[in-house]
């Protein structure tokens, strides 16, 4: 019954007016009220209706909102209009409406437009959502090369927790679902994208899913060779420098490198002490091997 | 939602005759939107478009076909559209950046100031 157009109770047309709709009403009410007629069961429900109507029609601002459709004819507010683009961002015409004759020269050419192309499903496809939330994070070498756990303060005093996936290089976007802006009309939320910075390492530098670390050596460590202690992503390990190893020397380390894929790189390079050393300098000078020896000549330079 | 013919009338303001020729000529389509028998609010709201195109938008019957086919057209590209930004969005920095400067790139020379690609960018 909330639904029976006020106009049509009272009687009276559209373009009434406030005078008429009163006279209307008070016609109305001395027909039908329910104590000017005892007998007729009907009285009660056709008066409150009539009295609805008046409770509408009667005041001129609720009358306005009514003809404008903003409240229905109990009074209630009624919900804005939903217009046709409306449904057809959030993805609801592709299935019935849908229409390819716009791009369908354009996908065959090209597998990766080709791929938004594809009209499978009505319902499914890029619904409208929220809108995404960009973010930048600095974060250092090893938490970017073994994983870890940072929290975001955002502007607004929120915390976000972001998982930073074990390799995650410098440049990478985060996706995390559902934490973008909310949704008009209640869909999805949008995501937090988050773009990473990774800070350098004083010592480590990253190749692929590879580590690479200079090694500095003694003399006596390239010339007898020896176990030197070196650190890896996960821990300093024992590594065996073999005798006569010469700067330049690279040896791995297996497993060592990025997230547990790749291997550690140690290039070695030999260091005579700061302080000159007169019993170096002496040996020096009496070693008629060393003084022949000319690594220039070998390698043509 | 699904709801019958005289609910959609109700909703959308107009005679049932009308949505019967409506969906004779294939502007409003039945079992589109979820998939069965019946209507719903995607339905209701094209209904009130084609009666907004014909009462107060004053276009013709012939006119009424072309405009919805290419509001269809508009609606599919801008859905293909909101894909390929939301792939984007996700690549790694330097192919976001490839892809602006070549964007640039691109309009500057439909715009005329035609050159030769700088790699160096």
């Amino acid at each position: 019954m909330a639904d029976a157009d006020p106009y049509e109770l009272l009687g009276v047309a559209r373009d009434a007016s406030q005078k008429d709709i009163q006279q209307a009403f008070r016609q109305l009410a001395k027909k039908l009220h329910p104590d000017l007629n005892p007998g007729d069961k009907d009285a009660q429900g056709k008066f409150q209706a009539a009295a609805a109507a008046y409770d509408i029609l009667g005041d001129e601002d609720k009358r306005g909102r009514y003809d404008r459709g903003e409240i229905d004819a109990s009074g209630a507010e009624r919900p804005q209009r939903r217009y046709y683009r409306d449904f057809a961002d959030a993805g609801e015409a592709t299935g019935a409406y849908g229409s390819g004759a716009g791009y369908a020269d354009m996908g065959d050419a090209d597998d990766i437009l080709a791929s938004f192309f594809a009209r499978g499903g009505g319902r499914r496809g890029f619904r409208m959502r929220g809108r995404d939330r960009h973010y930048h994070l600095d974060v250092d070498f090893l938490d970017a090369v073994n994983g870890a756990t940072r929290r975001i303060v955002l502007p607004d005093g929120a915390a976000l927790d972001v998982t930073i996936p074990g390799g995650s290089e410098d440049g990478q976007t985060l996706r995390l679902k559902g934490k973008g802006e909310p949704a008009p009309e209640g869909g999805e939320a949008g995501d937090a994208l988050i773009e990473i910075a990774v800070k350098p390492h004083p010592r480590f530098t990253r190749d692929g899913d590879h580590i690479r670390l200079e090694v500095p050596i003694s003399l006596v460590e390239a010339v007898l060779g020896g176990k030197v202690t070196v650190p890896t992503p996960t821990g300093a390990v024992s590594v065996t420098i073999p005798k006569g190893s010469n700067t330049g020397r690279v040896l791995r380390l297996k497993g060592k490198g990025v997230a547990g894929r790749g291997d550690e790189y140690l290039t070695l390079r030999v260091m005579l002490p700061d302080a000159p050393d007169p019993e170096l300098e002496a040996f020096a000078e009496g070693w008629a091997a060393g003084k022949a020896h000319n690594p220039r000549e070998e390698t043509g330079l | 939602m699904s709801i019958d013919a005289k609910e959609l009338c109700r909703q959308a303001g107009i005679e049932p005759q009308m949505l019967d020729v409506w969906v004779a000529t294939g502007w409003v389509r039945p079992a589109g939107a979820t998939g069965g028998p019946g209507y719903a609010g995607v339905d209701v709201a094209r209904a009130q478009l084609i009666r907004d195109l014909t009462g107060p938008i004053g276009v013709n019957d012939d006119g009424i076909g072309v405009i919805l086919d290419l509001v269809d057209q508009v609606h599919d590209l801008r859905r293909a559209l909101r894909g390929v930004s939301a792939a984007i969005a996700v690549q790694h920095v330097s192919v976001r950046r490839s892809i602006r400067a070549e964007a640039e790139r691109l309009a500057r020379a439909d715009a005329g100031e035609d050159g030769p690609a700088d790699p160096a960018r």
